[in-house]
């Protein structure tokens, strides 16, 4: 268990390594992405289509960074077992490893891009709550659930090979439907029960409760059922590994 | 059969069985899949597999000292073996048990990250190889193996420009630098080079001789005959022939009507 989570760490560091000596741009742009895409959407919602919502940019930032996170991840990791295919039939190496270094690269990606933001979108409304240093463990509950979810979608990839085109198609469409530039009270009361079994929401909902309009009673709640939503994805994750490992080899 | 048979034993595979699925119509793409269920649900609902018997009844010990050379044509079951005793597969039933370090080699011409340059690989390729090394003898391992490469300037090239034999003297002069309780080598020697094969080759035989047991799979009889005191010979997924080298690929020939060569 060490042993792969260093070999993770280091597969991690050096796949930074690959990415930014590739781009022009190299880390400027991975942190530019969130904040163009943070920028854009912030002008566009609070003074083109003029929304109402409280501490708007806070409210933005806490929910769009996340959803950023878990999408580019998915994004990432899903063809991540089908492109290692000569490496994975070359040696034995845990195929988790693979999916857990884009996972924890793309985490580094996220932390830096919203301390970056965190800071002076923060300084707009006053100091923090102290309820900010629980967002450590929605967070923690955010990157198993997002592993979990790779880890079934990256061997569905090797097995059906438009998985991710399918994944960039969902995520896309789901964008518009996902509470993260408007609020979950916007949608008609008829159809909120449906953002109970949408599991990127569940974490960005626990997360952002810790920075927006914190409520004890509503995170606990929010924990609650992101703590059920990572349960269900590990247990999910656990099923596609057992049934695909031998034919992973075969198909990839 | 051979003077170690009495040691102590490295490898025991009992009633090993593999079965893989069969699918006839496998569909590539979810979207396939999506209409496959639209046009017969009941099919997509209740339909399973055939199954594909790949490893048969198995029985197989190897023990400290033995070099054991697997032979048999494509499709015999030589590559799942040893995946399963690398612990890449699971048995579908059947037992295997090993004491000490298993490392498995499959393919030689291996890069982990294309981008990065062919020192930088190594590096990283140790890592997965060797994870318990301590750092110093790491590095001493990797710079030896990067010597004897003799890629001179390239190292310091991305591996994606590297041609297949520059890609397997790299892996492979990394891969040969460390013994191992059991070593399993499969076809190492492909993509190499006949002059770098020659020098290669010693280092492997120093390897081999530095490790437990061996187990080493190849299409060429004069390899096998060459690296090992014993050989099994596989056909249709179950051990045909356990003996002397010379014995198993005599069989190996007459089982498959192949002339020796002079």
């Amino acid at each position: 268990m060490i042993k792969d989570l260093s070999t993770t760490l280091i597969l991690a560091q050096s796949q930074l390594k690959e990415r930014y000596r590739n781009t022009a741009a190299g880390l400027a742009w991975v942190i530019l992405n969130p904040v163009i895409m943070f920028g854009v959407q912030a002008i566009a919602f609070k003074h083109i289509l003029k929304l109402d919502i409280d501490n708007y940019y806070l409210y933005l930032l806490t929910g769009l960074t996340p959803w950023i996170f878990i999408i580019m991840t998915l994004q990432m990791a899903t063809p991540v077992l089908q492109t290692s295919g000569p490496i994975l039939k070359a040696f034995k190496l845990n195929p988790i490893i693979l999916i857990l270094s884009k996972v924890l690269d793309n985490l580094l990606n996220f932390i830096i891009a919203f301390s970056l933001l965190y800071i002076p979108v923060q300084s707009l409304y006053g100091a923090p709550s102290w309820s900010v240093l629980l967002s450590i463990i929605p967070l923690i509950l955010m990157v198993i659930g997002t592993s979990a979810m790779c880890t079934s979608l990256a061997l569905t990839q090797v097995f059906y090979r438009d998985t991710n085109y399918v994944v960039t198609f969902a995520t896309g469409v789901l964008f518009f439907i996902t509470p993260v530039y408007f609020t979950a009270e916007m949608i008609l009361p008829n159809y909120t029960w449906i953002l109970n079994f949408h599991l990127p929401y569940l974490y960005i909902d626990a997360f952002r409760s810790c920075f927006y309009k914190f409520e004890l009673n509503y995170f606990l709640i929010a924990l609650g059922k992101s703590i059920l939503a990572t349960i269900f994805l590990l247990l999910n994750a656990r099923w596609s590994w057992n049934r695909n490992k031998n034919e992973l080899y075969i198909r990839i | 059969m051979n003077s170690t048979s009495e040691s102590k034993s490295i490898l025991e595979i009992s009633d090993l069985n593999i079965f893989f699925d069969l699918d006839y119509h496998y569909a590539i793409s979810l979207r396939e899949k999506f209409i496959q269920a639209v046009q017969n649900p009941i099919d997509f609902l209740f339909s399973s597999p055939d199954k594909l018997h790949v490893l048969k009844d198995i029985n197989l010990k190897v023990n400290k000292g033995e070099r054991v050379g697997i032979i048999g044509v494509n499709g015999s079951g030589k590559t799942t073996l040893c995946r399963c005793i690398a612990g890449m597969y699971s048995p579908t039933s059947g037992i295997i048990r090993a004491s000490g370090d298993i490392r498995a080699i499959f393919d030689t011409a291996v890069g982990i990250l294309p981008d990065l340059t062919g020192r930088e690989n190594a590096i990283l390729l140790s890592r997965f190889l060797f994870p318990n090394l301590e750092s110093a003898h790491r590095e001493e391992i990797i710079e030896d193996a990067l010597e004897f490469t003799e890629l001179g300037h390239f190292l310091d090239t991305p591996f994606r420009t590297y041609s297949k034999g520059m890609q397997t003297r790299l892996s492979l002069s990394l891969i040969s630098s460390l013994a191992t309780d059991l070593l399993i080598l499969d076809e190492v020697y492909d993509g190499a080079d006949e002059f770098f094969q020659k020098k290669i080759s010693k280092r492997v035989q120093k390897m081999i001789d530095q490790s437990g047991s061996v187990i080493f799979v190849s299409h060429g009889p004069d390899q096998i005959l060459q690296a090992c005191n014993r050989a099994v010979l596989l056909s249709e997924g179950r051990i045909v022939t356990d003996g002397t080298p010379e014995e198993v690929i005599s069989n190996y020939r007459e089982l498959h009507s192949v002339r020796p060569t002079a």
